[in-house]
Parts: structure tokens; sequence; C-alpha cells
């Protein structure tokens, strides 16, 4: 192919992407020449992308998506609890003024005794303040400071693998043994137990571990 | 659970970097928005938090957007002119990330109108070259004319960049 002719193929591909199929891409690519014409304008097109997105994202737009992940993760919990005390409060506050009023009526309405001396009772009071009613909201207590946390920096998989398991009492198997030698970064919540761990340890590309009767497995 | 404020804090300080990494590499807005609420999701289940934050945010960030490529269909990557697998490396080493404003720039300081300004017509505003042809009062054959010499221009660029 000339090359004007690889890059027309490349503009074309760009242009009408519909005409391609991925098969016909990839034969088109596997040329270099036309690689690099392809890579060029998507590199610049990331330049572009990135300098737009520079320019859009700015304490409005972290505002927002703060909020949008707020909502999502953090979902404010329905004061029902409150709500429903306040409601048996005010019932019961009901039910106890309605009492007074009938026996108040009552006394009033009904014959006195023989001595002369009116039956009265004593306007009964709620057995509980309703202001005792009120609830605390449950305060998140997690506490950083208290988690124990392990930092390892740049340590070799199998020392960071030789601790974790030593702690829990797990025994370690490696099913690829050239991951031992992979340098890692991470944070280790102790507190997290060997599940939590395994997880963190699954979140690095170059690694897969397992947990299974006991024995951390790493492929 | 790591407390809110922290991952607050974490949001909020690093969320314009992570938002502008994600957007260089996947080139949609929506994407790459999703993206970043995504990393600091798992943030809060994996309970740890990194000693060097920035950095493992961003290859966070990048880690997500490649598996978000994975899934892609290569055509719907060429529709947005996303980087194809054997272009990677460019991202793979976050600390040599490719200067994006040096990107941009080449395009202003390399390109002479009315080369820079059809080539911004069609790859950053999207326009189609009859939209760009009316605009310019250019005949579409000169607008693909003019896009060819960009795409030559910017090749050759990178490939001295990489020699």
């Amino acid at each position: 192919m000339e090359k004007n002719d690889k890059l027309c193929k490349v503009l074309d591909m760009i242009d009408h992407p519909e005409r391609y199929t991925d098969e016909m891409i990839h034969e088109l690519l596997l040329d270099p020449e036309c690689a690099d014409y392809y890579n060029a304008i998507s590199i610049t097109k990331s330049g572009i992308e990135a300098k737009k997105a520079s320019s859009e994202c700015d304490e409005e737009m972290t505002n927002a998506e703060w909020k949008r992940f707020e909502q999502k993760n953090y979902p404010k919990r329905q004061p029902a609890h409150r709500f429903t005390w306040h409601r048996i409060a005010a019932i019961f506050i009901g039910c106890a003024v309605l009492s007074a009023l009938a026996v108040a009526s009552w006394n009033i309405l009904a014959p006195k005794d023989v001595t002369g001396i009116a039956k009265t009772s004593a306007l009964k009071t709620p057995a509980h303040n309703a202001n005792k009613l009120a609830t605390d909201s449950a305060t998140r207590t997690d506490s950083l400071a208290t988690a124990q946390i392990r930092t390892f920096d740049n340590a070799r998989l199998a020392d960071i693998i030789d601790e974790v398991a030593k702690y829990y009492g797990a025994n370690v198997q490696y099913e690829d043994k050239s991951v031992m030698e992979l340098r890692l970064q991470l944070s280790w919540d102790k507190s997290a137990g060997v599940e939590g761990f395994i997880s963190t340890l699954n979140y690095f590309d170059k690694v897969h571990a397992e947990y299974d009767n006991n024995t951390i497995i790493l492929k | 659970m790591i407390d809110k404020s922290i991952i607050e804090r974490l949001f909020r300080c690093n969320y314009s970097k992570m938002y502008t990494l994600a957007r260089a590499i996947l080139h949609d807005d929506e994407e790459s928005k999703d993206v970043v609420q995504d990393v600091f999701a798992r943030l809060i289940d994996l309970n740890m938090i990194p000693d060097k934050e920035e950095a493992f945010l961003l290859t966070c960030v990048r880690n997500k957007c490649f598996d978000i490529l994975a899934h892609k269909q290569t055509r719907e990557k060429v529709e947005k002119l996303i980087i194809l697998e054997n272009g990677y490396e460019i991202y793979t080493c976050f600390d040599e990330r490719p200067n994006f404003e040096e990107l941009s720039q080449f395009v202003d300081n390399s390109l002479t109108d009315p080369t820079k300004t059809i080539f911004r017509l069609r790859f950053a505003e999207n326009m189609k070259y009859n939209e760009i042809s009316a605009r310019m009062k250019l005949s579409e054959k000169t607008v693909y004319k003019h896009l060819k010499i960009a795409l030559s221009k910017l090749k050759l660029h990178f490939n001295a960049k990489e020699n």
C-alpha cells in the first residue's frame, strides 16, 4: 500500500467506522504505518479530551459528583423511629387528656357520696415524659485510630504473605512462584480478617489469591 | 469501613485529576464520571487507606478504564478514537503519563490555519465534513486534504518523540 493510500485508509476508517468490522480494523492496523497514524490521532484526541476535562471540572462539578456519590453510597436513614416515638407519645398524651376530662366530667356530674366528700382523683400524668422518648441518632464511631493497620512499602509479596499467614495461623501455597518476587505497596487492616486481606490483594492486577481450607493460595 | 469524612477528603482532593485521566483514556464524559465513582465505591469496600493517595487512585482509574475498554468492541473504540491495545503503554506508568497539555498544544503550535482550525473542528468539536465545509467555506475535498496534512504531521511528531 502506498503511503498516501495508508493515510487515506486510516482516515476512511476513522470517518466511517460503521463500514469496518473488528477483523478489518485489526487487519488494517497490522500495518505499522497505519497503526502509527491511528495512534497519533488517538493520543492527540486524548490530549484534547484531557484539556476539556480540566477546564470543565470545577468546584461545582466536584460538589455535584460528591453529592451523587454520597446519595448512592451513604443513603440517609429515614428517621422512622423518631417519628414512631413521637406518634406514640402524642397518642399517649391524647389518651391521658381524654381520661382526665372523662374523670373530671364524672366528678362534676356524678352524685356526691354520703360523707359529702366529692370523689376526686388526681389527674394521672403520663408515666413517661414524652421528652424522654426522644431518640438519639446513631453516630458512627468508626475510628480509624483503633484499626490495626500494618503498612507495607515496596515489600516482597512473599514476605507480606508470610507475615499475614503467621498472624492468622494460615498456610500458604504458591501455584505460581513468580508472584513471590512481586513488590507491593499496601495497607493491611488486621481486623478485616483473611478474607479482607485476600480481597485487598486481588485488587492488584498481577495477583490472584484465594483462601480455602485455612490456606492462602497464590496463583 | 473507612470513615466518610476521609473518603470525602480524598474525593475532593483528587477528583479533578482522576476524572481528567479517565476522560483522556475513555474519551467520554459520562463514562469517566462513573469510573471515578466506582473507584471510590471500591475504596470503601476495600477498607484501606493508601499511603500514596494520588498515585494509588490514579492507578485505580487507569485499571478501571482498561477493564472497560477490554469489554468494548474494536469498532466501538475506533468510533471514539480510543487508543487500541498496542498503544496502552503510554498509560501504564502513571508517573510518566503523557503531558496532556503538551499534546493539546502541539496542535496549536505546529499546525497553521486553516489546517489547525479544520483539525479542531473535526476532532475536538466532532463536526462532520459537510459541516466543516460549510463553516470554513471550503470544499469537502479541501477539508479532507487539510486533515491528511494534520495527520501526517502528527505521525511525524510522535515518531520523532519515540526515537
